[in-house]
Parts: structure tokens; C-alpha cells; sequence
């Protein structure tokens, strides 16, 4: 597996000429102390999107990974668009992730649908050459317009040994968004209940959404034309935080089982 | 005899009188270049399907700057969408998944409405680029309005999205009164009626006004 990696990463970064971005990452997490430098290149040709990654990984070099990705997307302007793709990563201990992904909206419906297998997890969250949980697991979601002020929006979520769906409906009044929903996990008697609630704010956009009952979590999302930011607040104990501004991105994540912290530098590559 | 000699006139002076369909669209184009406006479009258009709907648009213009917003009240399935055409590059939002896809300018083209939305702005630049053949213009009324009614064929139906184009001008402002459009096989694609026309002071920061949390997608 070691021989094979120089030519690929050679192989993966020579198109760097034609490539639209290239994403630098720093990513750090514990128990104990790791870190781990990521590279991410970014080349559109046409309606396709080809992405290649590569994270090392120390002082665990076995934990390095390279993952491959291609998507096609298909548009018709203001009526929609829809997009097909395939993602993939392998490890040097040879864990891997590979997931199928494709959305599609058009006119008052919006649907997305993600497939995928994942042996061996690596532990990073914010790394995207991340399976979502252990085994094969599918999540398809969708939204569809009532009218301009109601939309209903849903997912299932199904994985080895366990399911999650949501429905909930969304309603616009002026500028202000509220949701309302429920949602289940496992079995029915694990239900939750989802508020939510978006509004401009003078030239932002700040967003809440609430899950109460055998979710608990809180997210706070707000984004003007220079910062993103993010924090999710969970019971039982996790914490998200995360903030983008211009080409920068920085996340810190802390649950039960240690700490993460990523922070990436996107550089476009249009002029080259 | 006297009537005799104003036919006369009258004929010889109506050539001098008739204006082309390119001066007709250089005097419109030079009203419409003044300054910011808006207007309302609607009628029916044909749909990704080939199905005939309602349409509500609302246009905003900035000549100056060359830019065009163009923001779908109807019909249901493009509500709150909104398109915007600078020289450079086209922007595309879509409200259900708050996203907004850039092409650059040279390659977009505003499908989803049987025909290419962004190429409606200049009549002129059609006309001067002989992507249309247009008749010489016929004075007509329009809901009590006196009125240039003009038509065009594409000479490449294939490329302009449409094979023939009819379009109603008011004389007194000078202002579009009516857009229709027609596929080759004769069926209409689109019929407009510019209504409400004001002249509000956009920027172009309020045109290229996009929500601060939607996704960009960015085509090359």
C-alpha cells in the first residue's frame, strides 16, 4: 500500500493546473494528541466535478488516507437542477468509505438521497473522507412546496441496526420562517419533537433549530456576506462550534470521547 | 383636387415617415438606457413539461451596469427563484434549496422556459447580430395606445431557443407592451405583457442581492 501512494498523490496533484480550488486543512483531536495535515483539489471539466483528498496522519501513519470523487450535475436554470456523484476513500490500514450521492430539484420538489459503506471509521468528524456511521446506511430527504408559504420537509435515515426519520412543516411569514416537526430514532417510544425558526437579521441571516425530547440538541446558524458561523449545543454531552470567513474555515468539536479541532485554507485556483 | 394632392404627398411622404425596425429599437433601447426600472411580465409561459402556465415575473434593470434581475412570482413551481445577467456571468437562485449556481455569461442559458430568458434584454444587439430578421415595423393599437408592432424570425431557431418573436411598443412613453414568442412548430412559448413599469433608484449591490447563507455553485 506504501509504494502505491507516491504516484497517486503525484497522480492526484498534477491536474493542478486546470483545478478551481485547492483546500489546505490542519486537523487535530484527542484523546491523546494527533494531527493530521489534509489536502483537498477541487477540477471541474464541464458538468462534471472531479475531487481528490488526502489526509496524513500522526503519529499514526497507518491512519493515512486518499479518497477519490466525480460528479455530474444537470441544470435547467431558474427550474432546477439535479446532481448524480460518487465518493470514496481508502486508508493505508485499508479502512475505506465509499458513498453514492444524487439530488434533484425541480419546480416544488427537492429530493437527495445518500448511499454508502463504511469498514473501520476513522475518528475525525470534520475531515469529509468521513463515513457517517460503521456498515452500509442510506438517508434520503425531501421538501415539497405547498405553496409560496408552506413546505413539508422530511428524511429517513437508515443504518446498521437503527433508523431515524423526521417530518416537519415549514411556513413563511414576511421575511420569518418557523418549522414545526416530529422525529423518531430506533423505535417509536425515542421520539423528539423540532422547532425551528429563521429571520433576517439587519444584513444577516440567523437561523435556530430545537430537538426536544430523545433528541436534544440545539443549532444556531448565522451568515452574512463575510462570516458563517455555527454552534450546535447536545445533550447527552457534545458540543459543535465553527466559524468561515473568506477563504478560511475553522471547526471545534468536543463530545464524551475527546476533542477535534480543523481548520482549512481554500485557495482558488482560477487564475493558473 | 385638392385631396388628390395630400394622397399624393401622403404617398411619397410615407417612406420618409416609416421607421425601421432597428431605429424603432434604438429609440426604445435608448429610453429604456436613461436610467433603473422595473417592470412587470405577465401572461403564459411554457413550462419544462411543454405545459402552457400563468407567469408573474418582475424585471429590474440596471443599464449602466448592464444588469438584469429577473424575480418569478408565478407560476408555482419558480415562485421565489430569481435569475440575474451581468456581462460576465449569470447567477441562478433557487429558493426550495437556497441555493445559487454561477455560470459565466458566454455559456449560460436560461432554460426552463422553452426559451433563453437572458437574450430578451437587447432587441437591438439581436437585430444587429442578424440573429432575427425583423419586418419593417406596422403602427397599430394596443389597448388604446398607439402602438409599433414588430416581428421577427430567428435565423437560427436551433440557437435562439424560438423561431419567431412578435413585439408590441408604445409610442408615447416608449415602452414594451407585449412579448410573444413561438417555437418552430408554431406553438407560443411565451406571452408576456409588460405592466407596471416604474423607475426606482436600484444600485447594484441591491441587484446582485443573493440570502447571505446560500450554498454557491460555481460552474466554468
Amino acid at each position: 500500500m506504501k509504494k502505491l501512494l507516491l504516484p497517486l498523490v503525484v497522480a492526484l496533484l498534477l491536474p493542478i493546473a486546470a483545478a478551481q480550488s485547492l483546500e489546505f486543512g490542519l486537523w487535530a483531536g484527542g484523546p491523546g494528541f494527533s494531527i493530521g495535515p489534509t489536502v483537498n483539489l477541487e477540477m471541474p471539466v464541464g458538468n462534471w466535478t472531479f475531487d481528490a483528498w488526502l489526509r496524513a496522519y500522526l503519529p499514526k501513519t497507518d491512519e493515512i488516507s486518499f479518497g477519490l470523487g466525480g460528479k455530474r450535475s444537470f441544470e435547467a436554470g431558474p427550474a432546477g437542477r439535479g446532481e448524480l456523484g460518487l465518493k470514496g476513500f481508502i486508508g493505508m490500514d485499508a479502512h475505506y468509505w465509499v458513498e453514492g450521492f444524487g439530488s434533484l430539484v425541480l419546480g416544488k420538489t427537492a429530493l437527495n438521497l445518500k448511499i454508502g459503506n463504511t469498514y473501520n471509521r476513522t475518528p475525525s468528524h470534520f475531515w469529509p473522507l468521513q463515513g457517517e456511521t460503521l456498515g452500509s446506511y442510506g438517508r434520503l430527504g425531501a421538501k415539497y412546496r405547498l405553496d409560496r408559504r408552506l413546505t413539508l420537509q422530511g428524511f429517513i435515515y437508515l443504518r446498521k441496526r437503527g433508523w431515524q426519520a423526521e417530518a416537519a412543516l415549514a411556513w413563511r411569514q414576511g421575511a420569518q420562517t418557523y418549522t414545526l416537526g416530529a422525529g423518531g430514532v430506533g423505535r417509536a417510544s425515542n421520539a423528539y419533537a423540532v422547532f425551528g425558526y429563521k429571520t433576517p437579521y439587519e444584513k444577516a441571516v440567523v437561523a435556530t433549530e430545537l430537538r426536544l425530547g430523545y433528541l436534544n440538541e440545539l443549532k444556531l446558524n448565522y451568515a452574512d456576506k463575510f462570516y458563517k458561523a455555527h454552534l450546535l449545543l447536545a445533550y447527552p454531552a457534545r458540543a459543535r462550534v465553527g466559524v468561515a470567513w473568506g477563504f478560511w474555515a475553522l471547526d471545534a468539536e468536543v463530545d464524551e470521547a475527546g476533542y477535534e479541532f480543523y481548520l482549512s485554507y481554500t485557495m482558488p485556483l482560477e487564475e493558473l | 383636387m385638392m385631396k388628390r394632392w395630400y394622397l399624393l404627398l401622403l404617398l411619397v411622404g410615407l417612406p420618409v415617415l416609416a421607421l425601421s425596425s432597428q431605429e424603432v429599437f434604438d429609440r426604445l433601447s435608448a429610453e429604456l438606457e436613461k436610467g433603473p426600472w422595473q417592470a412587470r411580465l405577465v401572461g403564459e409561459i411554457v413550462g419544462p413539461g411543454g405545459e402552457a402556465q400563468e407567469a408573474d415575473l418582475i424585471i429590474k434593470t440596471l443599464p449602466a451596469h448592464k444588469i438584469v434581475r429577473i424575480e418569478f412570482q408565478k407560476p408555482d413551481a419558480l415562485a421565489d427563484n430569481y435569475v440575474v445577467i451581468t456581462p460576465e456571468k449569470v447567477y441562478n437562485y433557487l429558493f426550495l434549496t437556497n441555493q445559487v449556481v454561477v455560470y459565466p455569461r458566454a455559456k449560460a442559458r436560461i432554460e426552463g422556459l422553452g426559451f433563453d430568458l437572458s437574450r430578451m434584454g437587447d432587441l437591438r444587439q439581436l437585430d444587429e447580430n442578424n440573429e432575427i430578421n425583423w419586418q419593417e415595423p406596422k403602427a397599430v393599437t394596443f389597448k388604446g395606445q398607439p402602438a409599433w408592432y414588430v416581428a421577427g424570425r430567428a435565423s437560427e431557431p436551433d440557437a435562439a431557443g424560438f423561431a419567431r418573436v412578435e413585439i408590441w411598443i408604445s409610442k408615447q412613453p416608449l415602452r414594451l407592451l407585449r412579448t410573444v414568442f413561438y417555437a418552430s412548430s408554431g406553438e407560443t412559448l411565451s406571452d408576456l405583457e409588460w405592466v407596471n413599469f416604474s423607475q426606482p433608484e436600484f444600485t447594484k449591490e441591491d441587484l446582485l442581492n443573493f440570502p447571505p447563507d446560500a450554498e454557491w455553485i460555481e460552474k466554468k
